[in-house]
């Protein structure tokens, strides 16, 4: 009996986990479709047609025309690729540096007006960025860095979250420890290098896939401070897409999933400890 | 393990993606055209023409000859020069002698045959005087004799009516009642008198009315011109004037109602006559000599209608033509009905006048006695019939007088113009000056000089071989001077005109400057070509050198004028320039071609130039790209 009720529950779970892999098929079967197929399917939605918006499990008439299309003859594509690449990784140093150490002290010192500066960190990660837009494009422009990767860049390196998910890992390293490298003569650098860091590695890792992954997506930021085209991420290469060019969006939007896709797979396990990490309530 | 296949996978992917970035970008750069650019230049545009052209004679001269000839020899070559009396070719005059005779037999032939139609021509005229006297003497003893006998019957009649008064006389029973007797008797004759003449006058209207048809008729199909038959008409009036009483008054209302069927004649010429319906016939003798023996006319006989060749061509439907007689008859039927009426009434008239005096007679003759009676009834008998012959006399002389002028207006007609002896006489002209210049080359000794200084251009003539009609030879006059002749195309022609100075550039670099255009003239043929003629002067090439043509013209100076490579024109002939443009996009700034509209206000080969106003002095225009270039397209702008 509860062998049926397992095998229920999955067949449940499999069709949620079906619907929910759609948009990754999507983008799948998408790109390897021709043209007139793809804008008889979405003319819907995309242009001037009416009734529904229609699509095939498997393209009708399968073609890697819009992959070869995207990667030979759309250098913008990798223009905004590196950008991409480029903010993401900056941002991804950046959070280490400066992330790290504030997590730290956050989670291991005690100082006056601790509680003051973590509740104050909590809300700021709760804001959203329509909040946060028009100070920070402020600072930027006093700055004098609007409209180059640095607006970009240097928000998000400051960003709350980071500290937020290597504050609950640094937390959980044992006092005793920490007694220990005191006892043995270590500063608090080298116990933060070498024992904070080396047993807050999974959030470490954990933090930086989810900094990876949020940099890479985002939209608003490159488009708010950023006018200069040659300056864009790769998030913005969709909106350019219209309906004559759905296989060339589809194929790119398969190729910019692929290095995500690869992080994740790189630090699953360590991802899977961080939101677990991040859930678990103190 | 898993861990290092992940990193090696990143490693791939993002090593693939560096070689797609370098060849998409080496794609991309190798879509993008090169261009070099240039600014607007303040310049005028000068406009060379050249054309290649030949010297020409000023004027050409035929030499012509007797055609069917055979030429003995030829002693001149094309582009010979000779001069005048040079002797240019020779003739067979043993050939020209057997023309000149056959032509002299064949003079005669056409003589003797001249003479015989003019005989036939006295033959014809004088059948046709006799034709006439002969209807005339018909004429004359039928209406003798019908008096003679109308005469006879007068007399008969008075001797009956004489016989009768007296037998009363004697019995006595005409003294009281004589002057009843006498006005019933008066009222007969004029009753008679009138009977008559009702009579005449109906053979008269009907008369008229088949000659009114026949003649619509044959207006309808012949086309025949309605004065020609009114004038016949008229003749025919002539001869019964002194016959036929009322005779104009009757003419005078015909021709008024002959209005209401020559308009339906005519509608009939321009829409039947050319009809070419299967049911439409041709007009032959049959169908209008129906009426052959009541109308004499001559334009109505139908050897006329055989004899006209336009009658083969006009054709007209019988249903037409029944349209046509019926409506003319329709136009008389009134008046026939009335002649018809009177004939009625005249004859009723003196029915009742005779049956009036008869039963007076009756009366007188009842109060007689038996004997007495039956005496008178005897001779009133007698007065009667002698009264009936008299009428029938009457009207036979009439008829005998319709009939006789009938035949000799028949007679009189005229006959078809005929002009066999005046073409003769042209022939004849003709044969005679074609002798006439037979003889005069004859007198040469069949040698044709040449008439005038000059150059042998063409030869159509082969020894051996006969004459043609056409020119025997065609001689340059050189005395009359040179031309150069050249085609130039409707552009060139629009910077180039008479009295412009020309340079002409001989094959040995022989130049002749300075020279006026004489002429541009438009080709008769094609529009699009033009001939340039320049009049050469003394010294200059031969006949048939080809030379070439210069000349330049310069406009005025213009402030925007650009590379004849910088302008193009679209699909709906508009002007338009490219000017480089610089864009943000993905790629960093590149440059694309941006159209710009202008007006072209002269261009030569090299250089357009334009309106102001579109294009400013500072403005970069790409004048040459190592690909096509339109609206939109990248372009990379060549330093060199």
């Amino acid at each position: 009996m509860k062998k049926i009720a397992n095998l229920f529950i999955f067949i449940i779970l499999a069709v949620l986990a079906l619907l929910i892999c759609f948009p990754v098929l999507f983008a799948v079967t998408g790109g390897f479709s021709a043209q007139w197929e793809l804008e008889k399917n979405l003319a819907a939605i995309l242009g001037n047609a009416d009734g529904l918006a229609d699509w095939s499990i498997l393209p009708k008439a399968p073609t890697l025309e819009p992959l070869i299309h995207l990667l030979m003859d759309s250098p913008q594509y990798f223009v905004m690729f590196w950008n991409s690449l480029k903010i993401s990784l900056l941002i991804l140093v950046g959070q280490l540096v400066f992330g790290m150490p504030a997590a730290w002290s956050l989670a291991r010192f005690v100082f006056p007006g601790k509680r003051i500066i973590s509740a104050i960190y909590l809300v700021l990660m709760l804001m959203p960025f329509q909040v946060l837009m028009l100070p920070e494009y402020l600072v930027l422009n006093d700055m004098g860095i609007l409209d180059t990767h640095a607006a970009v860049i240097a928000p998000a390196v400051f960003s709350t979250f980071p500290v937020f998910i290597m504050q609950r890992f640094f937390r959980s390293v044992p006092e005793a420890i920490l007694e220990a490298a005191r006892i043995d003569g270590a500063g608090n650098f080298q116990i933060f290098l070498r024992i904070g860091i080396p047993l807050g590695a999974p959030g470490i890792v954990c933090s930086a896939i989810l900094g990876f992954l949020e940099s890479w997506n985002m939209i608003e930021q490159p488009m708010t401070f950023i006018k200069t085209k040659s300056l864009w991420p790769l998030s913005l290469f969709l909106p350019e897409i219209s309906l004559s060019d759905a296989g060339l969006g589809f194929a790119a939007a398969l190729m910019m999933l692929i290095p995500a896709l690869l992080l994740f797979l790189s630090g699953q396990e360590y991802l899977e400890q961080g939101i677990a990490a991040a859930a678990v309530k103190e | 393990m898993r861990k290092k296949r992940l990193a090696k996978a990143t490693a791939i992917f993002f090593a693939l993606m560096l070689c797609f970035t370098i060849l998409s970008r080496a794609a991309y750069q190798e879509g993008t055209a090169v261009v070099k650019v240039g600014r607007p230049e303040n310049r005028m545009i000068a406009h060379r023409i050249t054309a290649e052209g030949k010297t020409q004679q000023n004027q050409e001269l035929a030499v012509v000859t007797e055609p069917d000839q055979r030429v003995t020899g030829i002693y001149v070559k094309e582009g010979q020069r000779v001069a005048k009396g040079d002797l240019l070719f020779q003739i067979d005059t043993d050939l020209l002698d057997e023309k000149i005779l056959y032509q002299k037999q064949e003079m005669e032939k056409h003589k003797l045959q001249t003479g015989d139609v003019q005989s036939r021509a006295d033959a014809s005229g004088a059948r046709k005087a006799n034709d006439i006297a002969q209807a005339q003497e018909n004429y004359s003893l039928n209406v003798n004799r019908a008096n003679t006998q109308l005469s006879r019957a007068k007399r008969d009649l008075d001797s009956a009516k004489t016989e009768l008064e007296n037998f009363r006389k004697t019995k006595g029973t005409s003294s009281g009642d004589s002057t009843v007797s006498q006005q019933l008797e008066k009222q007969c004759e004029e009753m008679n008198e009138a009977y008559i003449q009702a009579q005449q006058d109906l053979v008269t209207l009907q008369w008229k009315i088949e000659q009114a048809v026949n003649q619509a008729l044959q207006q309808a199909t012949s086309g025949a011109t309605l004065m020609e038959e009114n004038s016949v008409h008229t003749r025919s009036e002539d001869m019964e004037d002194g016959l036929v009483l009322e005779d104009s008054e009757f003419q005078e209302s015909a021709d008024e109602e002959t209005e209401g069927w020559e308009d339906l004649i005519l509608d009939l010429d321009q829409s039947g006559a050319s009809d070419n319906d299967p049911s439409s016939y041709i007009i032959d003798g049959s169908n209008t000599n129906q009426d052959s023996s009541i109308i004499s006319s001559p334009n109505t006989s139908q050897d006329s209608y055989q004899s006209g060749s336009q009658y083969t061509e006009k054709t007209v439907t019988q249903a037409q033509l029944d349209e046509i007689e019926k409506k003319v008859r329709a136009q008389y039927q009134s008046q026939l009905d009335a002649a018809r009426k009177k004939v009625e009434t005249a004859k009723s008239e003196k029915e009742t006048a005779d049956a009036a005096l008869a039963q007076y007679q009756q009366e007188q003759a009842s109060a007689a006695t038996s004997q007495n009676a039956q005496t008178e009834q005897q001779l009133l008998a007698n007065v009667r019939t002698a009264q009936d012959a008299y009428v029938d006399a009457a009207i036979n002389a009439n008829e005998a007088a319709v009939t006789g002028g009938r035949a000799i207006q028949t007679a009189g007609l005229p006959d078809g113009s005929d002009s066999t002896l005046q073409v003769n006489e042209i022939t004849y002209e003709q044969m005679e000056l074609a002798l006439k210049k037979l003889e005069k080359l004859k007198a040469k000794k069949g040698k044709i000089y040449a008439p005038v200084d000059g150059m042998v251009t063409k030869i159509n003539i082969t020894t051996g071989e006969k004459t043609l009609d056409t020119t025997a030879m065609l001689l340059a006059d050189l005395s009359k001077g040179y031309r150069f002749t050249a085609d130039i195309t409707k552009d060139q022609q629009k910077y180039i005109g008479t009295g412009d100075l020309v340079t002409l550039t001989a094959g040995n670099k022989t130049k002749l400057e300075d020279l006026p255009v004489s002429s541009v003239t438009v080709d008769d043929q094609d529009n699009s070509i033009y001939h340039l003629t320049v009049q050469l002067p003394e010294d200059c090439p031969e006949i048939g050198t080809a030379l070439t043509m210069e000349y330049t013209k310069k406009s005025q100076a213009y402030p925007v004028c650009v590379p004849l490579s910088a302008l193009h024109v679209d699909d709906n002939n508009q002007a338009y320039v490219l000017v480089p443009d610089e864009y943000e996009t993905i790629m960093g700034t590149e440059v694309r071609a941006r159209k710009v509209g202008v007006l072209v206000l002269e261009k030569n080969e090299s250089y357009a130039a334009l309106e102001e106003g579109t294009l400013s002095a500072q403005q970069d225009i790409i004048v040459q790209a190592d690909k096509t270039v339109q609206e939109g397209s990248r372009v990379r702008i060549s330093e060199k």
